[in-house]
């Protein structure tokens, strides 16, 4: 579903992604682990569009369509969600009407009926108890206001209410404590279905013990070093970057 | 029916007030001595959409008063018409002396005074009404010890006309007032001003929407006089096309343990203008003042302009007081971000200024 082949790109003089390949199938979880500064999030910045970054090579396709050639928010609606480490903070902008439009972005595109300010409040109720998420977070501003962790799970929030077919997730798992961890991977793991995967950028072993992933890929210096299974973030959690060959 | 519309031959002496005054440094002064129409009458129909039917409310057409709508609601306060007991006793303390006079001669002695005692329960609505020509009105207020108001003013012009609206307002211990200021219509010149005192744990929380004109220059200024006052100032010009919007703000801090919160946003479109100009002054003795003074510009247009001067003036040791201003355009993380959820440029666009709006609007709560 989601096709990544030989993904190059640069930020101004500097190559940051020097071929990148990465197939994720239906219902899968990916896991990219990889020092800092190896390009982790960029990968998810180009996907999306991100007007910092130029494209140099390869493609990147979702359910086969040119994602390279759209714009940001149309990657978007094609199915592509990738969350934001830090997300932004937007004061003024109520949580709950920054989803309903963002929903109703999504409806029309898919040719559905829009969800009237009446209709929504229900149904978003029932997409943030899915997503263990505090039905206050609703009432708040975007983001404004929020700890790091609540921000995290506010994220998690917007993919449930937005469906799409690919979460990147950067280090959603960073600034969170233990509990914190654990409900946001079940909320992860509700959200899953054989038609949805999952790319999961962490630095830690303990994310993945609870969103199984089905490959594990270590990404450095702007490559692929190495995949395998989950015993590959086992091996990683035990002896570090340094083991891992370089290509 | 009371009031004192301003002659024409009287403001034609003043002449027009000029960017070279200091306190006008920022307004774009050419072409304020635009043609006004000629004042007509007006029917109570002509003011129905400005005047919720079961309101508390009453009406200044063209610097008169008039009783319109209902004066009839339960609750401790009387309007009377001003006599020699209320002398003039408009402070300015921090008034610089460039300032044309009595905003361009439009406002003189008070006129009305309102007395509250107690608690006013339902929001008093005033309207401020011009169908032409040059005017001006001042009201009084005066709360007693503890009581409490909630005031609505609406601007409408119905025609090209020059108005002053002025509030003088004295809050007794642990009163509390609440200020909703709307421009409801274009103005040619709109001038209005208020000048506040709050004793002892008083409280003022006010709030403009100015949408601009000709020229739309608010003026406010608060003397936070007893331990324990507390004003909390906010307002929101949202201007568009030749249209410019200045508010000017003067607070000071009187005695210690006072605080004041002032937040002053702009919109800004087409060629409009907009400044703030705001001192935050603090009184020898005033230890323990908690100040702050932001002002924020949302700058739309490459031909728009927004200049911004907050200062402090502080004459105590213990004091918080922070001031600061940005101007700018709109966030481009916030606009990536929204785009990467799907919303396209404009949509992301007209949100995040519709929320930077809102911080303002959602205080009004009509």
């Amino acid at each position: 579903m989601l096709s990544i082949r030989s993904l190059t790109a640069a930020v101004g003089d500097k190559t940051i992604l020097r071929g990148i390949d990465l197939e994720v199938a239906p219902g899968q979880v990916h896991a990219i682990m990889g020092p800092n500064g190896s390009g982790k999030t960029s990968l998810g910045r180009v996907l999306a569009g991100h007007p910092a970054y130029a494209v140099t090579g390869g493609s990147a396709t979702l359910h086969g369509q040119d994602l390279l050639a759209l714009d940001i928010e149309e990657r978007a609606l094609a199915g592509l969600f990738v969350s934001w480490q830090y997300p932004v903070e937007v004061p003024g902008v109520s949580n709950s009407e920054f989803l309903r439009l963002a929903v109703n972005a999504r409806r029309r595109h898919r040719d559905e009926p829009e969800l009237n300010a009446k209709d929504f409040a229900p149904w978003i109720a029932a997409v943030a108890q899915d997503a263990q998420v505090p039905a206050d977070y609703l009432e708040r501003p975007l983001n404004a206001g929020m700890s790091g962790g609540q921000k995290k799970r506010n994220e998690i929030l917007q993919l449930h209410a937005l469906s799409p077919s690919v979460a990147f997730l950067d280090e959603t798992d960073s600034g969170l404590d233990i509990d914190a961890i654990k409900t946001v991977a079940s909320s992860i793991n509700a959200w899953r279905r054989a038609d949805r995967s999952v790319v999961l950028v962490t630095h830690f072993q303990r994310l993945l013990e609870m969103v199984k992933p089905d490959r594990v890929h270590v990404l450095a210096e702007g490559r692929i070093q190495q995949s395998g299974g989950p015993e590959l973030a086992e091996q990683l959690e035990r002896e570090g970057y340094d083991g891992i060959a370089r290509v | 029916m009371t009031g004192s519309p301003v002659s024409d031959a009287a403001l034609a002496r003043l002449g027009t007030p000029t960017s070279r005054l200091e306190d006008w440094r920022y307004v774009r002064c050419e072409g304020l001595d635009a043609v006004l129409d000629a004042p007509r009458r007006v029917t109570a129909a002509d003011l129905a959409a400005w005047l919720p039917a079961e309101a508390l409310t009453f009406t200044v057409v063209d610097g008169a008063f008039h009783h319109l709508g209902r004066l009839d609601w339960p609750g401790e306060w009387r309007l009377r018409v001003a006599d020699e007991r209320d002398a003039p006793r408009r402070t300015q303390t921090l008034a610089t002396t460039t300032e044309v006079p009595a905003v361009w001669a439009l406002t003189g002695a008070c006129q009305q005074v309102l007395e509250v005692r107690g608690d006013v329960a339902a929001p008093l609505t005033i309207l401020n009404a011009a169908t032409g020509g040059a005017s001006g009105w001042t009201l009084r207020l005066e709360l007693a010890p503890g009581a409490r108001l909630h005031l609505r003013l609406r601007h409408a012009a119905l025609g090209r006309a020059r108005s002053a609206l002025s509030l003088e307002a004295h809050l007794g211990r642990g009163a509390r007032l609440i200020v909703e200021e709307v421009q409801a219509t274009p103005w040619a010149v709109l001038l209005p001003q208020a000048d506040l005192t709050l004793d002892a744990d008083a409280q003022a929380t006010w709030t403009s929407v100015w949408t601009g004109g000709d020229l739309v220059r608010q003026r406010l200024d608060a003397t936070l006089a007893g331990r324990g006052a507390t004003l909390d100032l906010a307002a929101l010009a949202d201007t568009d096309g030749q249209t410019q919007a200045h508010v000017v703000t003067r607070v000071r801090h009187a005695v210690r343990d006072t605080v004041s919160r002032q937040l002053v946003k702009t919109v800004l479109a087409g060629s409009s203008r907009t400044s703030l100009d705001g001192i935050i002054a603090v009184d020898p003795g005033a230890d323990g003042t908690d100040a702050e003074l932001q002002n924020r510009n949302l700058v739309l247009s490459p031909t728009a302009r927004a200049d911004t001067r907050p200062q402090l003036d502080i004459r105590a040791d213990e004091v918080k007081a922070a001031h600061g201003a940005t101007i700018g355009r709109l966030d481009a993380d916030e606009v990536l971000y929204l785009r990467m959820r799907g919303f396209s440029e404009a949509e992301a666009t007209s949100l995040l200024t519709r929320g930077w709006r809102d911080e303002i609007l959602s205080r009004l709560t009509a």
